[in-house]
């Protein structure tokens, strides 16, 4: 390889070029859609949630983060043992639950063991010990049956059982 | 004025934002169809339950209280809160409509503080004079009670509305369920 050749010309050419003025009009034209593609993403698509309560423990911690994934129920049906955002009321607040059984089920639990259909429910995500009783009964139409991974506190003191199909709003990114 | 002009293209843009703006602001505060008439008569109702004094059922007890709240009402109206098996035909007086505030609308006797949202709201004519309408919405009602305890619940509200001959919005009907239970 030989070093001594001269630089090409348009290698040892200067250009001076002028100094670059900031476009305000497009940055703010830019931000403008960054921001509205931003907040339409949050509200519709992937909705950023504060994880407050410890009904889903210890699945998920009583103080967290999350992405719901919105569009979901849109696409797939829910499954059995998948865990659903679904709307309390209003458009700010959501429950965390395991979807359980599916209309025209029977739910029943015995001393904290879940069965449906009469068939005992494997449940490896529930590690607290739970003793509750639910007597049977049939899940209704346009209903879903859902449930906490945390039973440690009374029956009575959860949030969980039937709920409105319509109300799934999607699924917890992670 | 330099640096700025507006060309024939501009001001048809500005004219039809400036319109657009007008027309989204005159349908989202300006609207007065019969609707909106029902959903302001709703939330009237909630703001009336939020600001009664807590702490007591004596206080609702008052007869200033049950006359104001007589207005929400019509003269038989079926309430149900809650699917507490609670559903009847009330016929109205000073002492049933006290009793209603305390155990039925405030939903807890002893609360220190109550807030309660409205969302999802779906208002159903069921004729084309507008007399009667149904109502289906989301509430929320957070607080906390006279024990420290901080509550949120949800509740499904189904409510039929009556135009009585004064023109009001009257509850006929009013059920309340939770959004998730067990029964």
């Amino acid at each position: 390889m030989t070093t001594n050749e001269p630089p090409k010309e348009e290698e040892s050419s200067t250009f001076i070029r002028p100094k670059k003025r900031m476009d305000w009009r497009l940055v703010a034209i830019r931000s403008g859609i960054t921001a509205g593609v931003t907040i339409l993403v949050c509200l519709f698509i992937l909705r950023p949630m504060v994880i407050n309560g410890g009904s889903m423990m210890p699945t998920y911690p009583s103080k967290g983060f999350t992405f719901g994934f919105l569009p979901y129920f849109k696409i797939y049906a829910p499954q059995r043992k998948q865990v659903v955002i679904l709307k309390h009321a209003g458009f700010n607040t959501f429950l965390l639950k395991r979807v359980l059984a599916f209309p025209g089920e029977t739910v029943e639990i015995h001393h904290g063991v879940l069965f449906v259909n009469g068939k005992e429910v494997d449940e490896p995500y529930v590690k607290y010990p739970c003793d509750w009783n639910l007597p049977r009964r049939e899940v209704p139409h346009g209903k879903i049956f859902v449930l906490g991974d945390n039973r440690s506190m009374p029956i009575q003191n959860h949030m969980g059982g039937m709920i409105d199909k319509s109300r799934l709003a999607g699924v917890p990114i992670w | 004025m330099p640096g700025f002009h507006l060309n024939r293209m501009k001001w048809a843009a500005l004219a039809a934002l400036v319109l657009v703006t007008s027309a989204a602001v005159w349908f989202f505060y300006f609207r007065t169809d019969d609707a909106t008439a029902v959903r302001a008569r709703l939330r009237e109702a909630v703001a009336f339950a939020e600001k009664q004094p807590k702490g007591s059922g004596i206080n609702l007890q008052g007869a200033g209280v049950a006359h104001a709240l007589g207005d929400f009402f019509t003269a038989e109206t079926d309430i149900e809160i809650s699917g507490r098996s609670r559903g009847q035909t009330y016929t109205m007086s000073a002492a049933t409509r006290a009793q209603l505030v305390s155990s039925y609308f405030l939903m807890r006797p002893l609360l220190t503080s109550l807030s309660v949202s409205l969302a999802e709201i779906e208002v159903t004519f069921h004729d084309d004079t507008h007399k009667n309408a149904t109502v289906k919405c989301s509430a929320m009602a957070t607080g906390s009670t006279q024990d420290g305890d901080f509550f949120r619940e949800g509740r499904l509200i189904d409510a039929e509305l009556v135009r009585e001959d004064d023109g009001e919005w009257r509850f006929r009907s009013l059920r309340a369920d939770p959004v998730i239970g067990f029964d």
